[in-house]
């Protein structure tokens, strides 16, 4: 079955943001940049909330992305399938998206039993939380950044209990962190 | 000159404890304890806040005369009976334990003067608003952080009310059977 990945850069203290959603901490660097294509070519879809929606696509289809990112992330992120999960939003025209204003959990569930490659979430702070009390999440893959910010936007709202899959070091002091649920993920 | 190594077993989310306090999420095999104990042979002095000095006296102290105290466990408490045991409070003028003295008053002063002295490094545990009011001070120059296989969502942050971005350069990142994995930071700068 297909499996749903967050994947997100963290700080030490769980932010995936400051609290006005500024990403100016990011600690990015080659193998990060080596990473990321690897990461997409494992799945064949985006899951998104508005928010994050919003500011990849009005980012990934600029000249300024193309500039500031290498061509294999670019071409990955306007060209994959994408579903944004919004009740406010009326259009999604971002390259090969699709809008879904009905029940998130249902769809995802729906989404799984179909075949295909894996789904990342990238970002998406509230739908990502709210699949992972769905128990809905198979594996959180964290980008610790070595990075505290006092406070911001938490990646995880609820206790959950996981196991170690792997761990790996970027030269830049970033430790990629895989986990499962504890608790298989649901069906 | 002597480092602060600030300890702390955290979730992946980054608390040193629940909202109330909360630490039985912490996985402490023998792996990590080996790994922790590793300290030993580098730090002669041990600085704990108010509550967490008060549970270590209460309780090291017994496993130096506990016949069934393994030798793990017997490692620290003698370790700990042979430290300077040091005490941050702004109310407590001194206190009984062996070894032991009090500082708070005047915080960033008195710790700097403690790395002056000759001696091997300090070791911070636990003591969560302690380990707060280092890091803004800046006092904090080896950050141990044990990253558990847990989320809590909410809890206690040893980087609650952090002032600036606190940037860190990673030394080591050691992953264990348990899935806890041992990260070493330094201050970047």
């Amino acid at each position: 079955m297909r499996k749903v990945i967050v994947s997100n850069l963290m700080t030490l203290d769980g932010s995936i943001g400051r609290p006005n959603g500024d990403l100016d901490w990011f600690v990015t660097n080659d193998e990060f940049f080596d990473d990321t294509p690897d990461q997409m070519d494992q799945a064949d879809t985006l899951l998104y909330g508005r928010v994050t929606y919003e500011g990849m696509a009005s980012y990934w289809p600029t000249a300024m992305a193309a500039q500031q990112n290498p061509a294999a992330i670019t071409d990955r992120m306007n060209a994959i399938a994408k579903v944004v999960f919004s009740k406010t939003l009326d259009k999604a025209d971002w390259n090969n998206s699709r809008l879904v204003p009905g029940d998130l959990g249902e769809e995802v569930r729906r989404m799984k039993q179909q075949p295909g490659k894996d789904m990342i979430i990238f970002g998406s702070g509230q739908i990502a939380a709210a699949l992972s009390q769905m128990g809905l999440i198979d594996i959180y893959r964290i980008f610790l950044n070595p990075v505290a910010l006092g406070s911001g936007i938490p990646m995880f709202t609820n206790t959950i209990k996981l196991k170690l899959l792997s761990s790996r070091t970027f030269k830049n002091g970033v430790v990629v962190l895989e986990y499962a649920p504890e608790a298989p993920a649901a069906v | 000159m002597r480092r602060v190594v600030l300890l702390e077993h955290v979730s992946l989310d980054g608390f040193a404890a629940g909202l109330n306090g909360e630490m039985n999420w912490i996985t402490y095999d023998s792996d990590v304890e080996a790994y922790v104990h590793t300290l030993h042979s580098r730090v002669d002095t041990a600085i704990y806040g108010r509550n967490t000095y008060q549970m270590m006296k209460s309780y090291w102290p017994t496993v130096l005369t506990d016949p069934k105290a393994a030798p793990s466990a017997l490692d620290h408490a003698r370790w700990l009976d042979q430290a300077t045991k040091v005490l941050v409070s702004r109310t407590v003028d001194h206190d009984d334990w062996n070894k032991s003295l009090v500082i708070g008053r005047n915080l960033a002063q008195e710790v700097n003067d403690l790395k002056q002295q000759p001696g091997q490094d300090l070791w911070l545990i636990g003591s969560i608003r302690t380990a707060q009011t280092f890091i803004r001070l800046g006092l904090v120059d080896e950050y141990w952080l044990n990253v558990n296989p847990v989320a809590l969502g909410q809890g206690q942050s040893i980087f609650a009310g952090l002032e600036s971005t606190l940037k860190l350069k990673l030394v080591t990142a050691t992953p264990f059977k348990c899935g806890v994995v041992g990260l070493q930071y330094v201050p970047a700068e």
